[in-house]
């Protein structure tokens, strides 16, 4: 089984290359994409061993992930996994994300930072406000909708093949799921947050619950 | 005599005018967009100069003042604008997609190949 790891990446210099090395040990194929870095996090990428594929302009989170997860369709995964350039993410719970895909024979698993991480408190409101909504809105039982951090099948990225373009990916990954009744699981995964001022916002936050209103609007 | 409202419409005529020439002559602007905004110009111009002509128009379509015409006319046509802008920027948001993820594509395949 062909298991290929996509890591979409901007201005990530300083960690991406032990990302991608401790990536490498648990899948077969490492995809970083690379969305128009200033730095020089795609050589960093490429010279430990990974699959760079570059943005020519900035076009965020969603987009990029999305242009990864093609390649890795492309290039014949059975298994996709996703996770953050900036290293929040431990590489090591790639085989219990992988692990649980398979025996459970399920279509996605979502790490959840919720239960072993030490989250700052306005991610938690975020969150909780995020995920209410995923539950109501789409009917998914998620406690982390944000998390960047997910196991699927080739067959569900058919499914789940996301249009957003920004943070907003993660919760349109969500909506998808409930849509296509795919078979989903939740598990702790372990997080370390290296930058607060990186990732979601309270904007992004409201943004995403827009879009959520709106999705549910149009189904 | 004209009025202050009709002085600040005859600028903002002369100017969308003025500008249109000078996109032009940088040719940013085609000899087509440079003859379409300058009609939309003289259009802005000819109603300001001589707002009687549309006088004719008020009663049969319900307003009150000419001037009530013209901000309800003003609105109508800055909707159909932004409109016809939205349409646009949403197909070249399209393919800016397209080409920024083709040349993602196609650069990784070359250098896979070499």
């Amino acid at each position: 089984m062909h298991t290929i790891a996509v890591i979409p990446e901007f201005n990530e210099e300083r960690s991406i290359g032990k990302v991608v090395r401790e990536t490498r040990k648990y899948v077969d194929r490492v995809i970083v994409s690379d969305d128009g870095s200033k730095d020089r996090s795609g050589e960093e990428a490429e010279k430990n061993g990974a699959l760079v594929l570059r943005h020519i302009i900035n076009m965020g989170k969603g987009f990029s992930m999305r242009t990864g997860c093609d390649k890795a369709f492309l290039m014949g995964a059975d298994f996709i996994v996703t996770l953050d350039g900036d290293g929040q993410h431990a590489p090591g719970d790639i085989p219990k994300l992988v692990g649980t895909l398979r025996k459970e024979k399920l279509d996605i698993v979502l790490g959840s930072r919720y239960l072993k991480t030490e989250m700052p408190v306005t991610k938690q409101l975020g969150n909780w406000l995020l995920s209410s909504a995923s539950r109501i809105f789409f009917g998914v039982d998620v406690k982390d909708t944000q998390c960047g951090f997910k196991a699927f099948t080739r067959q569900a990225y058919g499914k789940i093949r996301w249009d957003s373009r920004n943070y907003s990916v993660e919760s349109e990954i969500i909506m998808r799921t409930g849509k296509e009744k795919l078979k989903y699981k939740e598990i702790p995964i372990r997080t370390i947050y290296q930058d607060k001022f990186k990732g979601t916002t309270i904007i992004d936050g409201a943004r995403i619950f827009f879009r959520m209103l709106w999705w549910r609007m149009a189904k | 005599m004209i009025t202050g409202i009709q002085v600040l419409g005859i600028l903002f005529a002369l100017g969308i005018i003025y500008l249109s020439y000078l996109f032009y002559r940088k040719k940013d602007f085609s000899a087509a967009d440079f003859a379409v905004w300058a009609f939309i110009g003289l259009a802005v111009l000819v109603p300001v100069l001589f707002s009687e002509s549309l006088m004719f128009l008020v009663e049969p379509l319900t307003f009150y003042r000419l001037f009530d015409l013209l901000t309800a006319g003003g609105f109508i046509i800055l909707f159909a604008v932004v409109f016809r802008m939205y349409g646009i920027a949403r197909k070249n948001e399209r393919s800016i997609d397209g080409i920024v993820r083709a040349l993602a594509l196609r650069e990784e395949k070359h250098k896979s190949k070499r």
